[in-house]
């Protein structure tokens, strides 16, 4: 992942959304609630050590964050999504722990956006 | 599209994430659209038969059904086959677009969306399901009039010799309901017609002969061959009298390419015979043409070779319902007739087919079509 | 020969033999005057041997007819071989296939 991506760009997911910050607002609230469960749902596949699963999982927190414009999540979820049918199962355990902290400064930024 | 006022269409998304479904359901209700959401495919296609939408924006990568398999079942339910699809998914690579194309998805939006695509793409779409609902209308109301100005004009053999065809045509009444047709679409490739219409009354000769135009106008490199029977079939469904409808085997054949497609509409089968003598049959299942609305035909590819030949014909080669025989039971009778008769020349091959396969008590049109590769 | 039985607005309609173009015509006209009395129609297929186009298309119709009214052609009694020649057609996912 590009280390210099901003941990949220409101203003990229905005232009998506024609600049509607009703409708940015709908989403993060959705974001908020979900992304528990769905970082929950990439840690649980990791264990399941199913890499189908763990494309999956990767593959919805990653859409659901690209909505809202949390970059970083994003992006690391969709190397995830992309190395889960790698064999290398060590790397994809330290991406997922670096994917949770990531979900944690997105959720403190995104809560007071 | 259906008696529901146009003005507001309804849309139908389809999207695990809970996020995406808002996200998509508030845009497009800000633009006027009824929407209803599923959040499977399974929901989908229960929706789907329930509301009948007039488009479907339909995800990928789904727990469950997929997309994919979300597509095919929907081509399946009646009344909703003709639905125009576009795909949301954000896997971007060639391979799930081009298999989202093939099967009959119209159009592709990538993930995470942008609102203003997303609202262009539905409204092209719908307005291209408007235009076509009323080009299908247009043609109904001016084959009317063609219908009884136009005679039947046939294409002979010599009309179109790199076709390299050859037809029996013997019509038992002067109301023959048989007919074919011989079309240039491209150099070196040639679409070949053989159509029924039911009923043995005057007027079946003046449909048969609209149904001809129909096709012709229909037919042409931009369209593949279902979708020239899906645009036949909606004219013909707005048109033709109740308990009228047509059986049709359509044949393209590409000699650029040895490619070989056919699309058939409750119609017996065409049967290939290749170089080496051996006969098959290319069973293709399909609806009649001009009795549903929502009908679907199947379409089988297979490659050919130089020399093969090709065979289409209509029932009444085989049938005889007097003696209890209709098409259907007929199909190997003709493969082996066929296999005896490869050393003949195309041009005698489809009277030597008829005569090979007559008991003398034929009360219907005979017509049989060969074309070699 | 056509047999067509009618009672508590359904009528049974039992075409015999091979169902040629003339037989077909008294088909259609059965299931006509049964639609026109508004009775829900079933075709019972068991002794009939062959179908016509022309017997399809009186089915065809009456199935279109009751649609029109929120109902379907059921069609039952089918032998085999019929039933093969209204499978290709596709038929059965028209008709209510008993």
């Amino acid at each position: 992942m590009d280390a210099s991506l901003p941990v949220l760009s409101r203003d990229e997911a905005l232009g998506r959304l024609e600049g509607d910050v009703e409708l940015w607002n709908e989403i993060r609230d959705i974001w908020l609630e979900d992304v528990a469960n769905l970082m929950e749902g990439v840690s649980r596949a990791l264990e399941s050590g199913v890499p189908d699963a763990l494309r999956r999982a990767a593959h919805a927190l990653k859409g659901a964050s690209a909505n809202v414009g949390a970059t970083r999540v994003a992006a690391l979820a969709k190397t995830i999504e992309l190395d889960a049918t790698s064999a290398d199962w060590d790397a994809l355990r330290e991406g997922v722990d670096r994917l949770r902290r990531e979900v944690e400064d997105a959720r403190r930024q995104l809560e007071t956006a | 599209m259906n008696n529901r006022d146009p003005r507001q269409p309804r849309v139908l998304v389809v999207d695990d994430e809970r996020q995406n479904l808002q996200m998509l359901s508030v845009v497009l209700r800000n633009e006027g659209y009824l929407v209803d959401t599923a959040d499977s495919g399974e929901a989908a296609l229960e929706r789907a038969r329930s509301t009948t939408p007039d488009l479907v924006l339909l995800d990928i990568l789904m727990p469950g059904m997929d997309g994919f398999a979300t597509l095919e079942r929907l081509k399946g339910i009646a009344g909703a086959s003709t639905i125009p699809v576009i795909f949301l998914s954000g896997l971007e690579d060639l391979e799930t677009k081009l298999k989202g194309f093939s099967l009959g998805a119209v159009d592709y939006v990538t993930k995470p969306f942008h609102i203003e695509e997303v609202r262009a793409r539905v409204r092209i779409h719908l307005q291209l399901a408007l235009a076509r609902q009323s080009l299908v209308l247009e043609q109904a109301s001016r084959l009317r009039s063609l219908a009884s100005a136009q005679k039947r004009l046939q294409v002979l053999p010599s009309d179109l010799p790199e076709a390299n065809f050859s037809v029996l045509y013997e019509s038992a009444q002067e109301a023959g309901g048989d007919i074919y047709d011989v079309l240039a679409v491209g150099k070196g490739i040639h679409g070949f017609l053989v159509a029924d219409v039911s009923g043995h009354d005057v007027g079946t000769s003046l449909l048969a002969s609209a149904a001809r135009a129909l096709f012709r106008q229909n037919t042409g490199p931009m369209y593949s061959p279902e979708e020239t029977f899906n645009l036949v079939n909606r004219v013909l469904a707005g048109w033709l009298p109740p308990g009228r409808f047509l059986t049709a085997c359509y044949a393209l054949l590409n000699r650029n390419t040895g490619r070989l497609s056919v699309v058939g509409a409750a119609h017996p089968p065409a049967a290939i015979l290749d170089a080496s003598g051996k006969a098959r049959s290319l069973d293709v299942e399909g609806d009649v043409l001009g009795a549903f609305p929502d009908a679907r035909f199947g379409r089988i590819d297979t490659r050919v070779s130089k020399g093969d030949r090709v065979v289409l014909y209509t029932d009444g080669l085989v049938e005889n319902i007097g003696g209890g025989r209709t098409w259907n039971t007929e199909g190997d009778r003709v493969l082996r007739e066929l296999e005896r008769l490869s050393d003949v020349p195309l041009g005698e091959l489809p009277s030597r087919l008829s005569a090979g396969l007559s008991d003398g008590t034929r009360d219907d049109d005979v017509l049989a079509l060969a074309f070699e590769v | 020969m056509i047999r067509s039985q009618s009672a508590g607005g359904k009528t049974s309609v039992a075409p015999e033999g091979n169902v040629g173009t003339q037989e077909a015509e008294q088909l259609a006209k059965a299931m006509e005057d049964a639609i026109a009395q508004g009775d829900e129609v079933a075709v019972d297929l068991s002794a009939c041997q062959a179908l016509s186009s022309s017997a399809i298309g009186a089915m065809i119709a009456c199935h279109n007819a009751l649609r029109a009214k929120g109902s379907r052609l059921r069609v039952h009694g089918t032998g085999e071989e019929i039933l093969r020649l209204l499978r290709i057609m596709q038929l059965d996912r028209h008709f209510d296939m008993a």
